[in-house]
């Protein structure tokens, strides 16, 4: 990634990778999950959390900004000194990985249950492995190209979901404020982490040109349209399912498509899924990216094209394991949930806090 | 070297083509299907298969076969119909799931649990109950059809059109089987002319996933698909107005419904612990009045009359479907929505026969036809 330096990337192509990491495999269940949390209020959290998500774009970016320059490496490295700097470096590599095994396994389950019962699921994985690679492999610019290729598929999707409103009754919104304070909580914190790519601006926003004001408005647009993305997905399910039968359906937005009849396609659930695996690849190959970044980072960066196998193959490996049955997979999930918040929101707050310390450093160094 | 692997990699990802397929042709795809207890209690299975003969021009007529099989659960009948086919039998594309009615007041959810979970079958099959054996209405082919396999399908469909049935599928029913305080009707058919046809006789009440035996007649079922606020392209109401007057026919009169709307409003109340407003408008065309004197002066009369007449069945209605035990309007939902407090106070399948539910029609004649 040398000459990535170098180049940069246009403020809407970032606003489109930006987009594009965040939707993956969330967009499917985040219905049923903000629902068992929060009940018919789920949707309400959801906008609690999608206003505290751009809280921590906001943060992310100031950070950005008081190290220029730098990715998050070079800022993790400022912050907390070489030795600490590298620890956390490392532990992000680890964050990476198990987010895009997460996104894999997810993948790979979802597509063996609705549309290839009988291909083995580590076929599945090597494909998308392979398109996620090839993606990745020209470095940011090319990244940017491919992603913001992809987004038309966003405003495709989105219009296919309407057909769920033919059968919606808006009386399954009612009762409003009934969750408890937890069922909030819990219905917030899994909003943010559906949100959760605003990490990655760390490793994108450095390569971006423009003024840090154009860049913060840019990040803080793509993070309302993937909020209100997840809104309008969760509102038309809410109101397509009644609150009893959403809990038993992991998928809402594909299984409320089962019987919406078209005159051009006969099951748009499946045609649905087949756009959905370019989120699945984007969102993967984004981490993929991140988690080869950092691993460049550790030992110093040697050829490239190792680090990119060795960590794809990490992923493949832990991923087939995990295919192997549904508890794995649980596990890997359990996982990734318990270590996500101090990655996304523990991390970056106390970077944000740093800067201010560092601000102070040079006013001072500035004056003597 | 190089060259050829990269040439060799790419024909065996591009030119292998796709295997995990279900192809049409190696299925056998049950058009109806119908769904019984036998005497026993065992489930039985009946599907109706058809088969198109190619003939010189285009599709000739069609040959249906007919195969039934017993089984714990519809998946075992199926493999069961399947020892018996050349190819495998797939329920994939089912039109119409008939289902007996012995079977229908027993639990229909555990039969049809099979279609919500397999992702490859459609959950689009039209529910009907049948009054009797449902096989037996099943193997009704009347001669007269070109497509026998699309009998039953087309009777639904066209009654849809004239608002006696209501779209349903197994889809649009999922909610309100899960869902407390809302219950769904499905059309309900019976074997006539000594097993010549089929017919339409108005729809099934459900209380959650069974049938509650009780039916809105098919006289009815216009009056009150219009209150639960559907209508198909034509809807048109024949109703008695008056008694003994001579000759018989100018007692009635046929409205066509042109607009309407409806408004279902519930609100706790003290004495019935829940009171829900029926509200219909209804701006009509007089399409048949046999007594022939409809002139200006008569109309508000006729009018005041249709109302009160109207409102009569309406009530006629409610209270069978409040003897059904089925809260088909969604009452019970809509007051756990609003008023969740007063909601934890019922106890909804006992209280929902006793609320009080009225219905308010007004109609507006708009306009007599082209003969005064």
């Amino acid at each position: 990634m040398a000459n990535d330096s170098n180049k940069k990337i246009t403020l809407s192509q970032m606003g489109y990778i930006y987009i594009q990491s965040q939707i993956g495999v969330d967009i499917l269940n985040l219905p049923t999950v903000l629902h068992k949390a929060a009940g018919a209020d789920g949707w309400i959290t959801l906008i609690i959390g999608g206003l505290i998500s751009i809280v921590f774009v906001l943060m992310v970016v100031h950070t950005i900004k008081c190290y220029p320059g730098e990715d998050l490496f070079g800022i993790l490295n400022s912050s907390f000194g070489k030795y600490i700097g590298s620890i956390a470096g490392f532990s992000y590599y680890v964050y990476f990985l198990v987010v895009a095994i997460y996104l894999l396994t997810s993948y790979g389950e979802l597509i063996n249950q609705w549309l290839l019962p009988e291909t083995p699921v580590w076929l599945l994985y090597i494909l998308l492995l392979i398109s996620a690679l090839y993606t990745i492999s020209g470095g940011l610019t090319l990244i940017a190209k491919v992603f913001t290729f992809f987004a038309v598929v966003l405003f495709f999707i989105s219009s296919l979901f309407l057909f769920g409103l033919a059968d919606a009754k808006l009386i399954y919104f009612q009762p409003m404020g009934q969750a408890t304070l937890s069922g909030y909580i819990d219905g917030i914190s899994v909003s943010i982490y559906s949100l959760s790519s605003f990490v990655l601006l760390f490793l994108f926003l450095p390569f971006t040109q423009g003024s840090h004001k154009q860049k913060r408005r840019v990040a803080i647009g793509a993070n309302c349209i993937v909020a209100l993305f997840y809104l309008y997905t969760v509102l038309i399910s809410f109101s397509h399912f009644g609150s009893e039968q959403l809990q038993h359906i992991p998928q809402p937005i594909l299984y409320m498509l089962r019987t919406a009849d078209s005159p051009l396609i006969t099951r748009i659930d499946i045609f649905v899924l087949t756009l959905w695996t370019v989120f699945a690849m984007t969102a993967f190959a984004s981490y993929l990216y991140g988690a080869e970044k950092a691993f460049a980072k550790i030992p110093k960066a040697k050829k490239k094209i190792i680090n990119v196998y060795s960590t794809s193959l990490l992923v493949l490996a832990v991923s087939v394991w995990g295919g192997l049955n549904e508890k794995n997979i649980r596990m890997i999930i359990s996982f990734q949930d318990r270590i996500t918040e101090y990655f996304t929101l523990v991390i970056p707050i106390i970077l944000f806090l740093l800067s201010f310390l560092r601000r102070k450093d040079k006013q001072e160094r500035a004056s003597s | 070297m190089r060259k050829i692997a990269i040439i060799l990699l790419i024909c065996a990802i591009v030119l292998s083509g796709c295997w995990d397929t279900r192809e049409f042709k190696e299925v056998k795809l049950g058009i109806t299907a119908a769904y019984d207890l036998t005497d026993d209690n065992i489930y039985k299975n009946t599907i109706l298969i058809p088969n198109v003969q190619n003939s010189a021009s285009g599709p000739g007529q069609e040959s249906v076969q007919f195969l039934t099989a017993t089984g714990g659960t519809p998946t075992e009948a199926r493999s069961n119909i399947d020892r018996r086919l050349s190819s495998t039998y797939s329920p994939s594309q089912l039109d119409v799931l008939l289902i007996g009615e012995k079977l229908a007041k027993k639990d229909i959810y555990p039969y049809i649990d099979a279609f919500y979970r397999d992702p490859r079958l459609h959950l689009d099959a039209v529910i009907a109950v049948v009054k009797g054996d449902a096989e037996q209405a099943l193997k009704v082919v009347p001669k007269s059809e070109m497509r026998p396999s699309e009998y039953i399908e087309g009777i639904l469909e066209s009654k849809v059109e004239t608002t006696s049935s209501l779209e349903i599928n197994m889809q649009k029913i999922g909610a309100e089987i899960f869902e407390n305080g809302q219950d769904f009707v499905a059309p309900a058919m019976k074997v006539g002319d000594g097993g010549k046809t089929v017919s339409y006789e108005g729809l099934a009440l459900f209380h959650e996933s069974s049938y509650t035996g009780k039916d809105i007649p098919y006289d009815h079922t216009t009056l009150f698909l219009l209150m639960n606020n559907i209508k198909g392209k034509v809807a048109r109401i024949t109703t008695k107005l008056y008694d003994g007057k001579k000759p018989q026919p100018t007692n009635y009169v046929t409205i066509h419904v042109e607009d309407y709307s409806s408004k279902v409003k519930s609100k706790p109340s003290k004495e019935h612990k829940v009171k829900t407003d029926v509200n219909l408008d209804l701006t009509v065309m007089i399409e048949e009045y046999p007594a022939d004197d409809l002139s200006l002066s008569v109309l508000p009369k006729l009018q005041k009359d249709l109302e009160k007449t109207l409102t009569k069945e309406a009530e006629d209605i409610i209270k069978s479907i409040q003897e059904a035990n089925c809260d088909v309007f969604g009452i019970g939902r809509s007051i756990y929505g609003h008023y969740p407090d007063h909601w934890k106070k019922l106890d909804w399948d006992k209280d929902y026969k006793d609320i009080e539910i009225v219905p308010h029609i007004k109609v507006n004649i708009r306009s007599r036809g082209i003969f005064r």
